[in-house]
Parts: structure tokens; sequence; C-alpha cells
């Protein structure tokens, strides 16, 4: 074919289509493929309070429970006293042993300080005490039988030991007059302190010999450290959750609702200071935490920064009523938000303000 | 053999060659069609724009040296005698046409001087048209496919994206591997379209442009000529 170089633009064009289809072949065959990308975790944060009221339950849950509750692994001693769940277990107090009286007194802190002379009075007789002494050690492996693994003896023991610490450092200042037989007893709670720690094991070991319980003992692999969730009731099982994810929370009408009902009590029981100025009253303010029964769980405090002195007066003449008009009833339909109303700010009752 | 190690061998055979062959080959027969008609509209558009592109240089440049030789003061009837034996073009045939009207006017026993200068404009009329249509023709072709490429490309794209769609559907799978080749492939042919009508849009505008100049030309030329002739015309008659 000869090219008509007066119109060459046929040849021309078809020849640089060509280049350029084979040029794309060759160079721009293919496209790079992306770098393979990371599969990325999704990371939620969550706050402690929402961890609390989760009920989303365990993936190793093997059922739904008609009622999930939290998991609990341990009941716990004083009921709802510190605002944290995840206490470490050696921060608790154990009085398992004691007497139901004694128990009583642990939840009153400042009750305490009169005890030690209880100790002291048997001095004298030291056999009472041996009688006395032997018996803490025995129920602690009862109770440590129902909650725990292998770990738990240990921790234990440390508690007992430090405990009796405590009771014969107490005593030292209280009679000096009995120094002599004081470091006698000392030495005799020491003896047998080292004593009665080791041979638990052996007793529990002949005592509880059962397959299950061993096989119990194993399978569980929580570390001591580890502190348990706490709660009123034990929880063992784990629960699948429920459909929404998240423990029922306080509505504001039942919040306003709960907080009317609270003040009209509270107000039974306040009267404004006479000659008060008026105008600061609402700066007044005592943080009250509540038991599930409507009864106080500890000492109110007033929570009021102010460094007004009538302000002052009326916080702590606030701080009195409560205590006056403690309990309080508080309805059953507030108790599943009991986590939510638990420690409660008070202002004073405006209706009597 | 390690499960770990086929999954891994076997990746390779199923990780599509995305170079532009295999999109071509794996494209359904229509878009196949649309592409092929894309390419040589897109050759024959380069075509036309190439030669079109030469012959405009050609005539301007022609028209220039006619120009010279025009105003040089060059006896009319020599250069009409030169430009007689060649194919003249634009104001070469412009002034031919002229000059043909010019003797036949004068060969006559009687001369028919009277409507001599209506006659004359008619002549170069008719020449400039064809001079036009000469530069004119191919243009509506890079029109057509300035204004058609796309949607023609745009046809083949939807036509791929929908058979890709229902063979998605017959094979339940809509992971995007899955999916893209066939979208891909689709897209081509829209690729393909833009790249033919775009080179169009632009050089038929310029041409167009460039047209219209050399009509101008052309008949600012005539009119210079006619004006000539007729003074003429006039000069023989009073003498």
């Amino acid at each position: 074919m000869k090219i008509d170089w007066s119109e060459p633009g046929l040849p021309l064009s078809v020849t640089a289509h060509a280049v350029l289809l084979v040029a794309s072949l060759v160079g721009l065959s293919s496209a790079r493929p992306f770098a393979d990308a990371e599969e990325t975790l999704p990371v939620e944060i969550i706050t402690a309070d929402q961890f609390s009221s989760m009920t989303k339950g365990e993936r190793t849950a093997k059922a739904v429970q008609p009622t999930p509750k939290p998991r609990i692994d341990k009941v716990a001693e004083v009921e709802q006293l510190k605002p944290s769940q995840g206490t470490d277990q050696k921060d608790v107090p154990t009085p398992p042993a004691r007497a139901p009286q004694i128990s009583d007194e642990v939840s009153a802190p400042p009750m305490p300080p009169p005890r030690p002379p209880d100790p002291v009075k048997p001095e004298p007789k030291p056999e009472p005490q041996k009688t006395v002494e032997p018996q803490k050690p025995e129920p602690p492996k009862l109770d440590a039988e129902i909650p725990k693994p292998p770990e738990k003896p240990q921790p234990q023991k440390v508690a007992k030991t430090q405990e009796p610490q405590k009771e014969t450092e107490k005593p030292k200042p209280q009679p000096p007059q009995f120094d002599k037989i004081a470091q006698l007893l000392e030495q005799k709670k020491l003896e047998e302190e080292t004593k009665p720690a080791k041979p638990p094991a052996k007793e529990k070991g002949e005592q509880s010999f059962s397959a299950s319980a061993i096989e119990k003992l194993l399978v569980s692999k929580e570390k001591p450290q580890a502190s348990g969730s706490v709660g009123a009731q034990l929880q063992k099982t784990a629960s699948l959750g429920l459909q929404t994810g998240n423990a029922a929370k306080l509505s504001p009408s039942m919040r306003d609702a709960l907080a009317g009902l609270l003040k009209d009590q509270v107000g039974k029981c306040f009267t404004l200071p006479p000659g008060m100025d008026e105008t600061n009253i609402h700066q007044a303010m005592v943080r009250v935490v509540f038991n599930e029964d409507g009864s106080l769980a500890e000492r109110p405090q007033v929570a009021s920064a102010s460094s007004d002195a009538g302000v002052r007066a009326i916080a702590s003449e606030l701080r009195g009523a409560i205590i006056r008009c403690a309990p309080y009833r508080i309805p059953a339909q507030f108790l599943p938000f009991f986590d939510q109303w638990k420690d409660t700010l008070f202002t004073p009752p405006e209706s009597l303000g | 053999m390690n499960p770990a190690d086929v999954a891994q061998s076997a990746l390779p055979a199923f990780a599509p060659n995305l170079s532009i062959w295999t999109l071509f080959w794996q494209a359904h027969i229509v878009v196949k069609l649309v592409m092929i008609g894309l390419l040589f509209a897109s050759v024959w558009c380069w075509a036309i724009i190439l030669n079109k592109a030469l012959l405009y240089k050609r005539i301007a440049s022609a028209m220039d040296r006619f120009e010279d030789v025009f105003w040089s003061g060059q006896s009319l009837d020599e250069l009409y005698r030169d430009l007689a034996e060649t194919q003249p073009t634009g104001m070469g045939a412009v002034f031919l046409a002229a000059m043909t009207e010019w003797k036949r006017s004068l060969e006559g026993a009687s001369k028919a001087f009277g409507s001599f200068a209506a006659r004359v404009e008619k002549v170069m009329d008719v020449a400039i048209q064809r001079e036009t249509e000469r530069l004119n023709r191919g243009l509506m072709v890079l029109s057509n496919i300035a204004s058609a490429g796309p949607f023609i490309g745009l046809f083949g794209t939807v036509w791929g994206i929908m058979n890709s769609f229902m063979a998605i559907a017959a094979s339940k799978n809509t992971s995007l591997a899955v999916v893209a080749p066939g979208i891909s492939e689709s897209l081509f042919a829209t690729a393909i379209g833009l790249v033919a009508a775009i080179p169009a849009v632009i050089a038929y505008n310029s041409f167009h442009a460039r047209v219209l100049n050399l009509q101008t030309r052309l008949e600012g030329f005539a009119d210079e000529f006619s004006a000539i002739l007729s003074r003429q015309v006039d000069q023989r008659l009073a003498a």
C-alpha cells in the first residue's frame, strides 16, 4: 500500500494507536495491588460505671438466664461500703471466725478501740485464751472451702497472722503492769500463730478429701491476687446477658420522684436553725451513702465546700436531720437502680427552708 | 500438606490478571463491540485531525504565496496561464474561476459586459463554496465522535455493570473481589470513549475557527478581485 503523503492521517493514526496499545500492554499492564491492610481491632473505651452496669453476659456461658445478674464471686462482708467493686481481698476485713457480736461491730468503724480490753481481761487466765485461739483457725477453713481454689489459703493465712499481730500490738500500752505476762502471752501467741498456720492445710486435706472438691480446686485458674467481684448474693453462673446490653437506668422522672421522697422524709426531722440567712441555703450539701434497705451505710458527710459559717451550720443541721430520720423508706421500684442512688447528695428541703 | 500452604498456592490462580488485554477479553460481547467501535472511532478521528491540520497549513501558506504573487504587479494574464496548468486550491481557484469568466466575456463577437460584475461575483462565490466544502469535509465526523463517544462508552459501561450485577445475583457472592473485575472492565469502555472524544472536541473547535478564518480571507480576496475586474470593464466600456 502506497502512502499518500498529502493525506498521511490514516496510516499515521493507525500506527500511533497500535504503538500506544502495545505500550499499554507492556508498560501499564496491570494495576499494582493495594498493600495488604492489616486487620484492625475495634477498641471501645467505657467508663467504670458502664462496666459495672453491664449485663451483656459472657461468651463462655451455656445458657441465657431468665433473670441475669452480674457475676458475683464472693459475698460481700460489709455490704456496699465502698463504691468500687473490685477491692483486693487483702483489704477486706475478714472476721468470719468471730462470734456474731463482733461482726456487728465491724460495720461501725469507731467501735473497735474499746475492744482491746476484752483480750486483756482473760490475760490472767491463759487457759481460756488458748481455747479461744485454736478456734480461730478452724472456722476459716470451713469458710474458705466454700468460695475457693487452692491459692486461697495463702492470703487467708496472711490475713490471720496480721490480725492477731494487731491485737497484740494494741494491748501493749494499756496494761503496763502486766508487762511480763503480756510478754509471755505474746510469745505464746506467736508460737501458736506459727503452729496453726501450717496445720490447717493438712487438716483440710484430711477432712475434705473428695474428688469433686479437688477437681474444683484444679479447674479454677484464678490468680491469688484476683479480687473477684463482690456483691450481695453469690452468682457463679455466667449469663448470656440481656437483649439491651446495659443494666436498667434510673429515668429522670424516677430520679426526681426518689429525690422528692427522700426530701419529704428528711423534712420531718429538719428545722432551719433560727436566724439563718436563707439566701445561701442551697450551698449546704450532705453526702449520704445508703444501704439497699434505706439505712445509712456510713455517717453522712458535709459535702459543701463553702466557708460561710451559716452554710456550714445549715449543713451540719441537715446532717443531724438525716441521721435522725434514718432509715428511709424507699419503694421497691427503685431497688433495681440501687447503684445509682446509693450515693446521694442532699440539699436542705426547700419547703422548710 | 499444610492447609496454609494450600491456601497460599491457590491464591495466585484466583488473583485476576487485570491487564488491559484481559479486561478486553473478559468483557461481554456488547461491551467488546463498543470498545472496538470506539477504538476505530479514535483511529479515524486522529486520521482526520492529522489530515486536516496538514491541509489547513498547506492552504494557508498557499494563500500567502498567492497574495505575494498577485500583489507583486505581475501581469494577471501571465498568472492565469501559470495557474491554469496546475490544479490550484484556495485563492488560486477563486482567481482562476474569475479569470475564466473574464476571458469568456471577452471572447465572443459581441462583448458581454452588461452584467459582468454580477456574473463574476457568482462564479467566485461558487468557487469559495467549493473550497469551503473541501475544508469542512470530515469535521462532521469529528463533531459526531466528540458528542457521541462518551455516550457510547457509557452505554458499554452500563451494559457491563448490568451484566456483572446479574452475575453477582446468580452467584450470590457479593465480595468486592468478585464485583471488581466486571466493573473495572465495563468502566474501561467509558475510558476509551473519553479517549476518543476529548481530542475530537478540541480539534473540532479549533478547526472550525480556522475554516471560518480561511473563508473570510477567501471572501475578502474575492471582493477585492471583483472590484479590480469591474474597474477594468468600466475602463474598457468608457474607452
